[in-house]
């Protein structure tokens, strides 16, 4: 097998893999289609560009949301408007709910699009992405007591926003 | 020493499904500790149903994979199409190598590009695309879109044409998609027709340059050729 198909089916395991975990996690960092695809797009652009560095697939995950976090802070961050509500933006949901869990559903979202930037990043990456909060310090740099505290207070604020809006009773606007 | 309630709260949390030996543990403490656990365990059921939204997987994977190997230039460039070919039909890639054939006219090619992915680009319909990726792919080869074509763009990405890249974009119309390919450097028959598998391509000489609009017969061609006409210039 020549090296060049070698590094073509590399790169399409990691695409299939991954393209899709990447761009939710571009959904919620950028709130638009968009700059979503075209942020993961550039993401694997230059993972393409650069398989023959990836040692391990085990790595490849960590790999490729560095990649994305950087190319984020580097070009898309100052176009991104501020993110208020993802509902707009994502894909009909299949699946069906009843009236209630829509509603729940509706109102985390909401309430995910809301948090900062400090905390909406670590609790995408260990429930969109997978991370443990182990691998979370890691990526982000920070010690593992201060992702643990962020996730924590992340989702206090999911469940007072949650409970706030339910009890405030905004339904009608929601669907 | 045991973890306090208010502790394993913290700590459920922060990672709900945690396997360590020690919160494991606290949940024998007593009901409350397992109630708690429970408790979170649904919500973050509800937590990740909300965030892990659904999405077509492989037209994603199908795109970022076509347009990552049509950027390398390096590579010989109906062996690359052929690769995107070779994925979409779901083909082992360590064919392509050995099953490619190029294309020796503007037929062949017309007819072979959209066989590739022009289908599976027209069920982009509803999507939307930047204006900024529009000028930024065009602006490639120094060409620019008036904004009354590039505002019927529904999807935009770069292609191979048979002299070089060009762009491979899905025109909305009043009686559906059109596809629209331009290729920067290659010279067409104004006016040619070319019918394929119930489907028709126009092609249309813009002098240097050139472009193809593929399409069912009885779609409203002349509009879009008049809009490619005085749509897709030079950028001065």
């Amino acid at each position: 097998m020549s090296t060049e198909t070698e590094r073509k089916i590399r790169f399409e395991k990691l695409a299939r893999e991954y393209s899709t975990d990447l761009y939710r996690y571009a959904m919620w960092i950028c709130g638009n289609d968009a700059l979503s695809k075209d942020l993961v797009q550039e993401t694997f652009l230059r993972a393409w560009k650069a398989i023959d560095s990836l040692q391990s697939e085990k790595a490849a995950k960590s790999w490729l949301i560095t990649i994305l976090r950087r190319e984020y802070a580097r070009t898309f961050e100052r176009k991104v408007p501020p993110l208020t509500d993802i509902d707009g933006v994502v894909i009909a949901d299949e699946d069906e709910l009843d009236p209630e869990d829509r509603l729940e559903r509706k109102l985390l979202r909401k309430g995910m699009a809301s948090l900062p930037k400090k905390y909406r990043e670590p609790i995408l990456l260990q429930v969109v992405m997978g991370y443990s909060c182990k691998e979370i310090s890691e990526q982000l740099g920070v010690s593992k007591s201060a992702v643990m505290t962020q996730l924590f207070r992340a989702r206090e604020m999911l469940k007072s926003k949650l409970q706030e809006d339910g009890v405030t009773g905004n339904v009608h606007e929601l669907f | 020493m045991s973890m306090s309630f208010s502790e394993f709260k913290k700590w459920l949390a922060a990672d709900p499904l945690s396997r360590e030996p020690a919160t494991v543990r606290a949940r024998q403490n007593g009901p409350e500790f397992e109630q708690a656990a429970v408790e979170e365990a649904a919500f973050e059921q509800k937590l990740s149903s909300a965030l892990n939204f659904s999405l077509d997987k492989d037209a994603l994977a199908d795109e970022i994979i076509a347009n990552a190997f049509t950027e390398q230039r390096r590579m010989p460039r109906w062996m690359a199409m052929a690769a995107g070919l070779v994925i979409v039909v779901g083909v082992a890639g360590i064919l392509v190598n050995n099953m490619v054939q190029q294309p020796d006219t503007i037929e062949e090619y017309v007819e072979a590009h959209y066989d590739h992915d022009g289908r599976l680009l027209l069920t982009r319909a509803d999507e939307t695309v930047s204006q900024d990726k529009i000028r930024k792919i065009m602006a490639s080869w120094d060409l620019e879109a008036s904004p009354e074509l590039a505002g019927r763009v529904t999807y935009i990405k770069k292609c191979f044409t048979m002299d070089g890249l060009g762009a491979h974009m899905v025109v909305r119309t009043d009686q559906g998609m059109l596809t629209l390919i331009v290729m920067p450097k290659t010279s067409v028959n104004d006016g040619q027709l070319i019918a394929f598998d119930e489907v028709e391509a126009h092609l249309v000489s813009l002098g240097g340059m050139s472009a193809a609009i593929i399409g069912r017969p009885g779609q409203p061609f002349d509009s879009v050729e008049s809009l490619v006409r005085s749509g897709i210039s030079k950028t001065s």
